[in-house]
This record gives structure tokens, C-alpha cells and sequence, in this order.
């Protein structure tokens, strides 16, 4: 077992090895005449504005978090899958029973709105998109 | 293989006499050298026929210059930037700026050693090589963020994080998949996969039609699973309709824009790794790897005929429609028909070597991703994340329930 | 050759621990824990835990270290965080973690240690997959619950700072 994962990490480190050298090349053969401009950032040719390390979207943090509890649900259902053919139709009653616990919770932030991505904001829409608008539309579709 | 190679080291006469454990280790180093020479002829290769068939579906030439039709325009390519300066930005992190692409490199390139190329030609022939895979193709969301953190730009950053939520979410659709064809096969040995779906069967054990008993065609829920896993492995190497994290028209270059010379080409690289890697796994688990579609020889002969009968009738078809003589396909068929028939030799090769078929998978499946891109739209961000929870998720909860059922009420496991 | 593979990861396992525990830069510290990770899931493969090493990195680096850099992002200005480090009651925090080491040491040191053959590789996912549905079924479904819990809790606690 130890010589299988051993081939990967050779593979890795060979990898790593020979990029390497590339980079070595490059050294050895590239231009070197990096001006300040050449080293600014690239912001389409206008002059870096503000901060970038800004503060994110907690929602970001809740895709994680959901996706921790589901990894986690997935990692206990591989052994399951390998012993399934062995062990019987019982043993998918007991992981049907812990995936349907699962699935409250996958209902529970569904319904909660933790896994939609974008909230509709109407505050700012202009044109047919504007808030008066779309109510109208809403109100000619309920009239419908 | 590794043992095998050593053996078969040993066994050369003009082999210097060497201890059983260093062999080992030099076999061992071999086939990562020989795994990563393919990688990198691999992504040479891609590149080059991603642009021609780009240039084909939008009716233009693509590379013709370098070469007999272009086809040294990669290698020209990656001797240009090779060529070219090595610039880091004065305001990025350098030390995580140079470490970053390492990592989406190497964690794309290590999954290959559980891939099985044919029954002798595997690398690692571990006995969770799925599992394998599915692990270390997560590492990359870690070298994903490292560069677009480490870039200092906002571009980059927006990249990164989208395409780390994105890598995340569509990770568990496509694990849930892969354990419905777990729980059919038994097995996580990517070899033990291939063999559970040898011979030939009925399509959903009803319907009399001979195909390869493919889990694709195996039953009603794998095949959604394939059409399922393809979307999520799609989305998991951040391709068309799925780029979002590197939507030129928004993001510029998405975590790759401060990056540019040979760290570019680590991440070009990689991509083209990511990409074949999911081609391979769709032909692993749903196509029957490198087994060969025909059973028998018989069948093999058989099949052929009704190819060469629907490569006539397409070319008519052409013909009377477009005007157009279009006689490839009839010759190949044709040819390989006719020396089905005459040389027996040639119709047992076509039934055995596993290298030949898993090539024809893989291609066929790397072209078809290539063709998403120049069909479907992109994707917004929303409607990312809504497709990944609220549509596949539920899907491949229902999908696992199904494959469990099915294999109950088929008789293939007891109460 | 294997031992020497061993004491790398060893090293890439307590030299990136440290970063994580001694740098200031935040981000450096969850990146090193990269590092950490990958070397702890090597020790399993060493100890023919294949599958549990593996497991390690699905979850570990997959989602725990994604969570831990999503949460960093979170953070306003990370450049500019001081991570507070100074620290107080040194004497009695050195003679605390002195009496610790003693005691583990007494019984490391005190037992006479015996060097058995190394063990076959065996799969060990089935042998997992048997006891996990047929002995342990109970913490199974328990662990389920739990996982529920924390779904709801995470979830609700990340809502209110909204």
C-alpha cells in the first residue's frame, strides 16, 4: 500500500521538480527590466483604487458551513456504499433514516434563504426594472 | 504495476544487480516521470485541439502558421512564455504569490496516479482510488485562494472566492453521484469499478437492445447520474457554461490576472489536468473505463456492420442535403469493417486493449465538453449556486434512494 | 527510504504547526495549516490507515481549512489585525506546561517498548463500513442528529450578524 501512495508523491514531487526547472529557465533566459508600471496592479489601466483584503460576504461563510455538515454526511455514506452489497437492503433503511435527518436540515436553510445567493433589491431599479414597475406586473399576474 | 515493473527490471540481463527495494524506488520515480510526460504532452496536445475545434464550430481556421496546420502552435506558445519576464506585482504577497499555482499544480497532477489507463497499465492501484481522486481534486480550492489572496488585486480575489464556493458546492452533488455507482459496484478500486461492468446487457435490464453493460445504460437513475456528474465535474474545473471565477467580461482573468509567463502556464497546465482527469473519471465510472464496448468478437463484427450502414446513410444524407462528399467516417468505418472481417487478428484487437478504448472514451468526452463551451451561455452567480443546491442536491439524494431500490427490487442484493 | 519520507512529513508537519502558532500574519497561519493537514494524512498512511487518511484531507482540507480562510475573509482589514499575543502570567503558564510534559514523559520513558513486525496492509473500508452498520449503527444515527444540530446552529448563529 505504502509503494501506491508512494507513486503519487513521486508524481508530485516530479511534477514539482520539473516546473521548477522551467522556472530556472526562465530565470536564465527572460528579460529583466520590470519598470513600477510593469509592477502595479492591474486595474484595466487606471490607478489602483482602495483596499482589496475587504470584508466579504458572510454568506460565503454560511456556503461553507453547510457544505462542511454535507461533506461530512458524504464521507459517512462511502463506507456504506462499499458494504451496501454485502450487508443488505437493512443497512439502507438505517442511512435512509440518516440522510432524511439531513435533509431537514438541507430544508431548513433552503427555507430560511441561507443558500440563495442574491436577495432582490428593487430599491435602485430604474427603467422596467424599477420598483413600481415589477409591482405592477406582480399585481396585473395575481388580477390574471 | 510497480511490483511487475520491478520484476520485469530484474529480469533484463544487462540490469545491474540491485536490491528488490531500490528497484522498487526506481520503478516507482519512473512512472511518475512517465505520468507527468503525459500530463504535459496531454496539455500541449488539448490546447491546440481546443483551439481547432473552437475555430471549427465558429467556421474559422484556427492555428495554421507554425507547423503542418498549426500544430506546433502550442509548443511555440509554451516557449514563449518561457521566454517571457517574470513579473510579481510590488503590492502582492510574494511568498503565497509563488507558492499558490504550486499547489493547484500539483494537486491536480497527483489524483492521476490512481487512474487506470488498462487493467496492467495503473499507476497506484489503490484500494480506494475514488475516494483518492475525489480528495485530493478539493486541495485546489486552497491554491485557488492562495493565489487570488496572495495577487493583492480585486479582480483576483473576486475570482478566487467565487470559484472557492463554487468548487464547494458542487462538490457534493458530484460525491453523492459517484456513490450511487459505488454502492452498484462495491468497490472504491477504480479497476474492481471497470470489471463490474464487463459483458454486454439489456438497457435497464428491460429493453432488448445490445449495449455494453455500461452503468450509463445500467439503470434509469445512474444514467441521470451520468448526465448529473457531468454538469458537476463540468462546474468543479471551472469550465464554460461555468467559468464564472474567470469571466473575462466581468473579471478579467478571474485569480489568474496578476499572474503572467511560465506561473501562468502552471495554472494552464493544471486546467488541462483538471480536465482530462474528469474525463477519465466519467469514462471510470459510468463508461467501463477501458473495456472494450463489444463483448465478442462476434459482436464486435456485428456492430461494425451497423456502423458502416449508418456511416452510408449519414453520408447520403450530406450528400443529398449539403452537397458535400464528406467520406471520412465511411472510410474509417469501412476499413477497420473490412479488416474486421478478413484478419482475425485485428478482431480480437479491437476487442482487447484497454489503452485503445479508454483513448476513444476520453476523447470523445473531452470533445464534448470542449462543444459546451461554444453552446451554453454562462452561468450567473446565483443561478450557480441555485442549480448546485436546490436542483442537483435533491436530485442526487433521490438518484442514491433510487440506485438502492432498484438494486433491491432487481434481486442484485438480499432484505 | 520510507522512514526517510516519514521524518519529512514529520517536519513539514511541526514546521508549519509552529507557523501556525507563531506567526502574526493571519493568513500565513491558515495557509500553513495547508502543511499540517497534508502531514497528518501522510502519519495515517504510514500507520496502513488508508482510508482514514484520506478522509483527513476530504475534510480537513476540503471543508474545515475552506470554512477557516471564508471566515478570514470575513475579518475587516486582515492586514492590519494585531492578533493579540502578549501575554501574561508567564511563570505560572511555564511551570503548567513543565508539570504536563512531566507527566507525559514519566510513563513514555518509564514503559519498556517493544519493536513488533510491521503489520500487512489490510482494507480497511469495508472493515469500517461492516462495524460502522452493524455495532456501532446507534452513534451512527446519533451522528446524524449532531450534524443536524450543527447545520441549524452554524446557520442560525451566521444569520444574526448580518
Amino acid at each position: 500500500m505504502l509503494e501506491h501512495y508512494g507513486t503519487a508523491l513521486a508524481l508530485g514531487i516530479v511534477g514539482f521538480l520539473l516546473m521548477y526547472a522551467a522556472f530556472i529557465i526562465q530565470k536564465l533566459v527572460g528579460p529583466k527590466n520590470s519598470t513600477d508600471v510593469k509592477l502595479d496592479t492591474y486595474e484595466c489601466g487606471e490607478e489602483p483604487e482602495g483596499e482589496t483584503w475587504i470584508q466579504f460576504n458572510v454568506r460565503f461563510y454560511v456556503i461553507a458551513l453547510i457544505f462542511i455538515i454535507f461533506d461530512i454526511e458524504v464521507v459517512f455514506l462511502f463506507p456504506w456504499a462499499v458494504v451496501f452489497k454485502d450487508l443488505g437492503f437493512l443497512t439502507f433503511i438505517e442511512v435512509f433514516v440518516f440522510i432524511s435527518i439531513l435533509v431537514v436540515g438541507l430544508a431548513y436553510v433552503w427555507k430560511k434563504g441561507d443558500l440563495q445567493w442574491v436577495k432582490m433589491k428593487l430599491k435602485y431599479g430604474t427603467g422596467r426594472y424599477s420598483a413600481s414597475n415589477l409591482l405592477e406586473k406582480e399585481n396585473l399576474k395575481e388580477a390574471a | 504495476m510497480i511490483e511487475s515493473m520491478a520484476n520485469w527490471f530484474l529480469s533484463l540481463t544487462w540490469f545491474p544487480q540491485m536490491e528488490l527495494a531500490s528497484v522498487k524506488l526506481l520503478s516507482v520515480l519512473l512512472v511518475g516521470a512517465g505520468l507527468f510526460a503525459f500530463i504535459a504532452v496531454n496539455a500541449i496536445v488539448l490546447v491546440y485541439v481546443e483551439r481547432k475545434v473552437s475555430a471549427f464550430m465558429q467556421v474559422r481556421l484556427g492555428p495554421m502558421r507554425v507547423g503542418p496546420y498549426g500544430t506546433l502552435q502550442t509548443v511555440a506558445d509554451a516557449l514563449k512564455l518561457l521566454l517571457k519576464e517574470d513579473i510579481i506585482p510590488t503590492l502582492a504577497d510574494s511568498i503565497l504569490f509563488r507558492v499558490g499555482p504550486f499547489i493547484i499544480l500539483i494537486s491536480a497532477i497527483v489524483a492521476f496516479a490512481a487512474i487506470p489507463f488498462s487493467p496492467t497499465v495503473t499507476a497506484a492501484d489503490m484500494s480506494i482510488g475514488l475516494y483518492y481522486i475525489v480528495s485530493i481534486s478539493s486541495i485546489v480550492v486552497v491554491g485557488i485562494v492562495m493565489s487570488g489572496w496572495a495577487s493583492n488585486n480585486k479582480w483576483s480575489l473576486y475570482g478566487a472566492m467565487r470559484s472557492a464556493a463554487q468548487i464547494v458546492s458542487y462538490e457534493i452533488p458530484v460525491g453523492l453521484t459517484l456513490l450511487a455507482v459505488v454502492a452498484m459496484a462495491g468497490s472504491l478500486n477504480m479497476n474492481e469499478i471497470i470489471i463490474a461492468q464487463g459483458g454486454s446487457s439489456n438497457l435497464f435490464h428491460w429493453i432488448p437492445l445490445p449495449l455494453p453493460n455500461w452503468y450509463m445504460f445500467n439503470n434509469p437513475f445512474l444514467f441521470i447520474a451520468f448526465f448529473m456528474y457531468i454538469i458537476g465535474a463540468t462546474a468543479e474545473i471551472n469550465r464554460t457554461p461555468f467559468d464564472l471565477p474567470e469571466s473575462e467580461s466581468e473579471l478579467v482573468a478571474g485569480f489568474m490576472t496578476e499572474y503572467s509567463g511560465i506561473r501562468w502556464a502552471l495554472f494552464f497546465l493544471s486546467e488541462y489536468a483538471n480536465f482530462t482527469l474528469v474525463a477519465f473519471l466519467t469514462a471510470v465510472v459510468f463508461m467501463g473505463g477501458w473495456q472494450s464496448p463489444f463483448e465478442t468478437i462476434f459482436a464486435a463484427k456485428t456492430s461494425l456492420l451497423v456502423l458502416l450502414a449508418l456511416a452510408l446513410a449519414w453520408t447520403g444524407y450530406v450528400k443529398t442535403k449539403a452537397n458535400r462528399l464528406s467520406i471520412y467516417p465511411l472510410a474509417i468505418i469501412g476499413l477497420s469493417t473490412i479488416a474486421a472481417w478478413l484478419f482475425p487478428g485485428f478482431a480480437i484487437w479491437i476487442t482487447e486493449p484497454g489503452l485503445f478504448w479508454i483513448a476513444m472514451k476520453v476523447l470523445s468526452l473531452i470533445f464534448l465538453l470542449m462543444w459546451f463551451r461554444w453552446t451554453f451561455p454562462r452561468l450567473r452567480v446565483d443561478q450557480l449556486m441555485y442549480v448546485s443546491w436546490k436542483v442537483l442536491m435533491p436530485i442526487a439524494l433521490f438518484n442514491l434512494i433510487g440506485v438502492a431500490t432498484w438494486m433491491w427490487l432487481t434481486g442484485e442484493i438480499q432484505f | 527510504m520510507a522512514d526517510l519520507i516519514f521524518w519529512l512529513f514529520w517536519g513539514l508537519t511541526v514546521a508549519s504547526a509552529s507557523i501556525v502558532a507563531f506567526s502574526k500574519n493571519l493568513i500565513y497561519a491558515v495557509f500553513s495549516l495547508l502543511g499540517t493537514f497534508i502531514g497528518v494524512a501522510a502519519m495515517y498512511i504510514f500507520l496502513n490507515a488508508d482510508f482514514v487518511a484520506v478522509t483527513q484531507i476530504v475534510i480537513y482540507v476540503g471543508g474545515i481549512l475552506v470554512l477557516l480562510i471564508f471566515g478570514i475573509m470575513l475579518t475587516n482589514r486582515i492586514t492590519q489585525t494585531v492578533i493579540s499575543e502578549s501575554s501574561f502570567q508567564k511563570m505560572f503558564g511555564l511551570t503548567v506546561v513543565f508539570a504536563v510534559l512531566i507527566m507525559v514523559l514519566i510513563p513514555v520513558l518509564g514503559h519498556t517498548w517493544t519493536n513488533g513486525e510491521p503489520m500487512a496492509f489490510q482494507e480497511t473500508i469495508h472493515q469500517i463500513g461492516t462495524l460502522l452498520f452493524t455495532d456501532y449503527i446507534l452513534l451512527f444515527e446519533v451522528a446524524s442528529i449532531l450534524l443536524l444540530g450543527a447545520l441549524i446552529g452554524a446557520a442560525t448563529l451566521a444569520r444574526k450578524e448580518r
